[in-house]
């Protein structure tokens, strides 16, 4: 389904990433793990062509094809999605109308009968349990006002409202209580299809014990330095990253890059 | 800004076209004779020539208001003409059968059909072109529920005394320069008198066409809403494209009595000029006023400005009745080369007066929005309050937003409060939407909605759905 | 510009007697200085006296000025031996101007070329006002502060308790503008410059104090100028208190105070403003604040408080240009206006077209007490810059209903609550006053123009005091 080819990519002159190869296919769940700023949250950013970055060599397939050349806006049409780490606000406007919206970008693209509002109530409520939240989300603004577990939860009911057939979660886990991480990892799962596949971005473990991958990737100074099962996890919880990474690049270069490639 | 944020096209101004009909023009220039040759073809009452020359004597000792934060070339009154009216029908027609095909097939055009077969039902229009209003519809329907609706030149023949009564009672013609003009050389407008007791049957509304280069517009509009009436009335605008500036200079006036409410709404899209130069477009600078005369009374302006070269305009409220209310929704929207400085002026004078102003200035562009605004609390104003809120988006690097509210509160029981804020349309949204699935003009579209809301929601049902359409429109190419 | 007639008032002419006087004096300034006066004359000529006209000037009746006839202009009376005393305690340099134009060592300082370039860039504004030039035409002296780089003045007073340890300067202008014991009316025209360099520190309150008199049909006018440079990094907090020596004072004056700071990279401004005004005060008071963030992180905050009775008028106009980008600042003004005084807030943010990511925010609130008090209030945006965070707000009103009852509810009279509320208004603004000391001067002249501090059935003081019992 996605086959990333020795992508380079860099954010004004710094290069971040330095030679990614990535396949997944469908049915498949990957967490690709490492240090703060080792590039995780760019390469998914990338693959959903966010505008601040240069891909400078390599390549992105998407369904055997290669999606560089396309706007964010289809990709996510090609059923490509991204969980943002830090969801923007969008004052002003109503979260079950941006939904709404979303939704019927997709049927239209599908050729797809669009949702009048009241039909759309109906799907959204069942969409809602999902991710147990209360309808009173859904006449707030997009993200505005909401706690961090708030936005994180938005993104899956997102999610769930469009049914991408790829999706990167990236660093869905961070700032949730243990509550709120159990809600958002059960929707996820109820998500998963043989037909779809998900690659979650981590810093930490936890994430994993909810939801099992059958990869697990380790992304240091913008190249995979590991790949395995999902016991490599728990070998890295154990051990910590210090011992798959190259002789005299310390912590140093690590934030660097972590302030350079930013949020 | 980066390149997704210019990619959209720029759209047309639809409504640029020129209507090929012939006119009868008054020669460029200004004089007292200019003003008897007016009044002299309207065949207008005695009273209402007094009314002019005062007016125009006034006007010559004035000079033009220069506060505003609007930057235009002087304008030679002398180079504009201040009468143009399409020759055929040089009468008011009795029937729309007699109206000049051509001038029906404008207004088709324009999306206000006139025709008895086409015409919008529950809302009664009086179509001003140029200088003259060439038909009002459903007419006789408003008149069985007393309802007066006709052209200002038909309510002086045939209600000269109310005319008389209201004329200049709310606006003085002394208020400001371009009242001064107005109140001098104006041609027609509309008229609206609703009696006692009554609520107006349908919306009503008024639909001004400038057709005719090189000649001014000055309408004049009078409403008077008498104990326990109500009405609702919007006026709709447009011009066609030309390089040279048109002046518009306006004015309306308001009179509610005890308990009667009016509700007067503007979706404004004169011609702006063009895009890139910034040459023609309308200069728009009107007088709006009303007075809530009687108790009770309430006085509601709600206005989208999209259009204009220049917009100058302050819909006001003069409270004067006690327990009446004032209220001023606007968005207003500046792009390219366009200026705007607008807000409301609201004057409370009786006991408990209420009034609440909702302000959305939209600034893309390479142009210049201004909130001006006053809230005076005189010293009679026991109780009075005010609650201002004014915000601005800006979209882009190149354009300005600013705010200038003026407030002066002499009584210790009133309470004023105003806020303000500014925000902007991110790159980080536009993707977030993309991401999505949602393309950047329906992003943009939803943001600006967002922002607009607690006015939209003020407009009559269709219209805030033009209203919605048209901010989409103007703002193509400066966001995306 | 228009080239105004001036009007041959007593105003006018008792200037122009003071610029002949002027001249007429062995020239102890050199020429340039000379000529930057020169430029500022022909200037405030040309702008002529400001009338109702002025939209900056609309609300201040300059009537009874324009007709004083004013004798003479004071010279500054400052008490150099101690202010040098001060500044040898503190490490850093005060000199007056006019004494240093004639002493070879400040001349021949290694620091004194800055100072001379300061002097020329501060004598003459891109918006010029009739009053800042009439005060640099005019002024008798000018007092420099000079705060070294990376000089943080030694704390020399133990109690002073700030986290930061810059030591507190109090500079008492009672003596310039204090009337002597004469029936001639009379004026001054302070002018005062702070320069602090790279790092530098500074706290410093200006007291501007109005004795009392019992001198009849008399006037006064001050014109006093400040400006204040802060190069990168420098941290400055400065305190004008504006308040008569004692309630009883009944002073007809006109005392305008404009100040014009500079800032550079990250360096940081607080500057608090207080008027108190009592019950038999009639000043007039105008103060003109502009700050230019010229450089980035620079942050300003702006506070001010009057307390008002009687016939006094307080005008504030103040101005926070941002030209550049990521600086901060906060302007917070309030008034609580009881007789029959006048509150003016002109304020405005501007941010200029390349100032991205500027965070801006001001607030005016005033509290009217009475129904011959009037407030005007202004509070403007202009913003040519699309990724800012800018917000304003102002209010008029009376104290919280809700407040009121809630505690009435508490078995609080509604004397002692109003008192509580109204002090806790103004408290608001005193309590971000960096320096411990100045906070507690400033609550006792709050107490006192609000009539609460010796009134024991108010039980005010008491009531504020955790764990007292109210009577």
């Amino acid at each position: 389904m996605l086959e990333i080819k020795n992508l380079h990519a860099r954010v004004q002159d710094k290069e971040i990433l330095k030679g990614i190869n990535l396949t997944v296919r469908a049915g498949e769940i990957h967490a690709i793990m490492g240090p703060n700023g080792s590039g995780k949250s760019t390469l998914a950013k990338i693959v959903v062509g966010h505008p601040s970055f240069e891909v400078t060599q390599g390549d992105v397939l998407y369904n055997g094809e290669s999606i560089l050349g396309l706007s964010p806006q289809e990709r996510a049409l090609a059923g490509v999605f991204l969980a943002f780490q830090y969801p923007v606000e969008v004052p002003g406007v109503n979260n079950a109308s941006f939904l709404r919206l979303a939704y019927n970008a997709k049927q239209i693209h599908l050729g797809q009968e669009e949702l009048d509002p009241l039909d759309f109530d109906e799907f959204i409520r069942e969409k809602l349990k999902i991710v147990e939240m209360d309808e009173r989300f859904l006449d707030r603004a997009v993200n505005e006002g909401f706690s961090g577990g708030e936005k994180k939860r938005n993104e899956i009911l997102q999610m769930a409202v469009l049914e991408p057939k790829l999706a990167f979660l990236d660093e869905t886990d961070s700032g949730l209580d243990i509550d709120a991480l159990r809600i958002v990892a059960k929707g996820v799962n109820q998500l998963k299809r043989a037909d779809n596949a998900i690659v979650m971005v981590t810093h930490y473990q936890r994430l994993l014990n909810y939801i099992q991958p059958d990869y697990v990737h380790v992304l240091a100074y913008g190249q995979m330095v590991k790949s395995g099962g999902k016991e490599l996890a728990l070998e890295l919880e154990e051990k910590g990253y210090d011992w798959l990474l190259p002789e005299g690049q310390g912590a140093q270069e690590n934030n660097q890059l972590a302030s350079v490639a930013g949020a | 800004m980066s390149t997704s944020l210019e990619a959209l096209t720029n759209q047309e101004y639809k409504y640029g076209f020129v209507t090929d009909v012939e006119s009868d023009v008054l020669p460029k220039g200004l004089s007292e004779e200019t003003v008897r040759q007016i009044s002299a073809k309207k065949n207008e009452p005695e009273f209402m020539l007094a009314f002019r020359l005062n007016a125009f004597r006034h006007w010559q000792k004035m000079t033009e208001p220069d506060w505003a934060n609007v930057h235009y070339p002087a304008i030679n009154y002398q180079d504009i003409s201040y009468y143009a009216a399409p020759k055929k029908p040089e009468a008011k027609k009795a029937s729309l059968d007699e109206v000049d095909p051509e001038l029906l097939a404008t207004f088709d055009k324009l999306g206000i059909p006139l025709s008895e077969q086409k015409r919008l039902s529950g809302v009664a229009v009086d179509a001003v072109f140029d200088s003259v209003s060439v038909a009002t519809t459903f007419k006789k329907d408003l008149l069985k529920h007393g309802v007066i609706f006709c052209s200002f030149s038909e309510a002086l023949q045939e209600y000269p005394d109310l005319i008389q009564q209201y004329l200049g009672s709310v606006v003085p013609v002394t208020d400001n320069y371009f009242s001064a003009l107005n109140s001098a050389v104006f041609s027609d407008g509309s008229f609206v008198y609703i009696p006692k007791n009554t609520i107006c049957p349908m919306e009503l509304s008024t639909y001004f066409r400038i057709n005719t280069q090189d000649s001014g517009q000055f309408e004049r509009t009078l409403i008077i809403c008498e104990s326990d009436s109500k009405v609702s009335y919007l006026e709709g605008c447009t011009a066609p494209k030309f390089d040279t500036n048109q002046l518009h200079a306006a004015v309306v006036e308001l009179v509610a009595m005890d308990r009667a409410e009016i509700k007067y709404s503007t979706v404004q899209n004169w011609f702006a000029g063009d895009p890139k130069t910034g040459k023609g477009g309308i200069y728009n600078f009107v007088t709006k006023r009303g007075k809530c005369q009687g108790e009770s009374s309430r006085i509601s302006w709600t206005q989208v400005e999209t259009g204009s070269a220049i917009t100058w305009k302050y819909p006001s409220c003069i409270l004067v009745g006690d327990n009446s209310v004032g209220e001023f929704y606007s968005v207003a929207l500046t792009n390219h080369l366009q200026q705007a400085d607008t807000g409301t002026k609201m004057v409370h004078i009786g006991k408990n007066t209420r009034s609440r102003i909702i302000s959305k200035g939209i600034s893309a562009g390479k142009s210049a929005n201004s909130y001006r605004g006053q809230v005076s609390m005189k010293k009679s104003a026991v109780g009075a309050r005010n609650y201002t809120q004014c915000d601005s988006m800006l979209i882009g690097s190149a354009c300005s937003a600013n705010t200038f509210p003026y407030v002066d509160v002499q009584n210790a029981s009133a309470r004023v409060e105003h806020e303000a804020s500014t925000s902007k349309i991110s790159e980080e949204q536009l993707f977030y939407f993309q991401q999505r699935g949602i393309g950047t003009e329906e992003a943009v579209s939803a943001i600006i909605n967002g922002f607009c809301k607690e006015v939209f929601s003020e407009l009559p049902g269709e219209f805030a759905v033009e209203a919605t359409r048209l901010l989409g429109l103007k703002l193509e190419n400066s966001v995306g | 510009m228009a080239v105004t007639l001036m009007p041959h008032t007593k105003f006018q002419q008792t200037l122009e007697r003071v610029r002949q006087q002027d001249r007429q004096e062995p020239a102890q300034e050199p020429a340039w200085y000379q000529a930057l006066r020169d430029e500022a004359w022909a200037l405030y000529q040309a702008l002529g006296v400001p009338t109702h006209r002025h939209e900056a000037w609309k609300y201040i009746d300059l009537k009874p000025l324009q007709a004083a006839d004013c004798v003479s202009q004071q010279r500054d009376p400052y008490d150099w031996a101690s202010l040098e005393q001060q500044a040898k305690a503190l490490g850093i340099h005060i000199f007056s101007l006019k004494k240093a134009f004639g002493q070879p060592d400040i001349l021949s300082a290694p620091w004194f070329p800055r100072i001379e370039a300061v002097l020329r860039q501060t004598a003459t504004e891109a918006t010029p006002d009739a009053f800042t030039a009439l005060n640099m035409a005019l002024h008798a002296d000018v007092l420099v502060v000079l705060v070294p780089e990376n000089k943080q003045p030694e704390n020399k007073q133990p109690d002073n308790s700030q986290a930061e340890n810059n030591t507190a300067l109090n500079l008492e202008l009672e003596s310039i503008l204090a009337l002597g014991q004469t029936k001639e009316t009379q004026f001054s025209q302070p002018r005062l410059l702070f320069v602090l360099e790279k790092n530098a520190s500074l706290s410093l309150m200006l007291d501007s104090r109005l004795k009392a008199v019992s001198v009849t049909q008399t006037m006064f006018f001050s014109n006093t100028h400040t400006s204040v440079v802060l190069a990168e990094g420098a941290s400055c907090n400065l305190c004008y208190v504006k308040a008569p020596d004692s309630p009883e004072a009944t002073v007809d004056n006109y005392s305008f105070f404009s100040t014009r700071v500079f800032q550079a990279a990250g360096s940081r401004l607080n500057l608090s403003t207080f008027n108190f005004a009592p019950e038999r005060d009639h000043s007039v008071i105008r103060q003109d604040i502009q700050v230019s963030l010229l450089a980035e992180n620079a942050e300003c905050t702006l506070n001010g408080l009057s307390v008002l009775n009687g016939r006094a008028q307080v005008f504030n106009h103040v101005n926070v240009v941002h030209a550049s980008p990521h600086c901060t600042s906060q302007q917070t003004f309030k008034g609580i206006l009881d007789g029959q005084s006048v509150s003016e807030f002109d304020g405005t943010i501007t941010v200029e077209r390349h100032a991205q990511k500027t965070d801006a925010q001001q607030l005016n609130k005033n509290l009217l007490l009475s129904d011959d008090a009037r407030v005007y209030t202004r509070p403007q945006l202009r913003i040519d810059a699309d990724d800012v965070k800018c917000a304003h707000g102002a209010t008029v009103g009376q104290l919280d209903d809700a407040q009121l009852f809630y505690l009435a509810s508490r078995g609080i009279s509604t004397e002692v609550a109003q008192c509580i509320l109204t002090f806790g208004f103004a408290e608001d603004i005193i309590q971000q006053i960096p320096v411990a000391s100045w906070q507690m001067q400033l609550e006792k002249q709050a107490l006192q123009v609000l009539g609460h501090d010796n009134n024991p059935k108010n039980c005010f003081t008491s009531c504020l005091q955790p764990g007292q019992e109210c009577h």
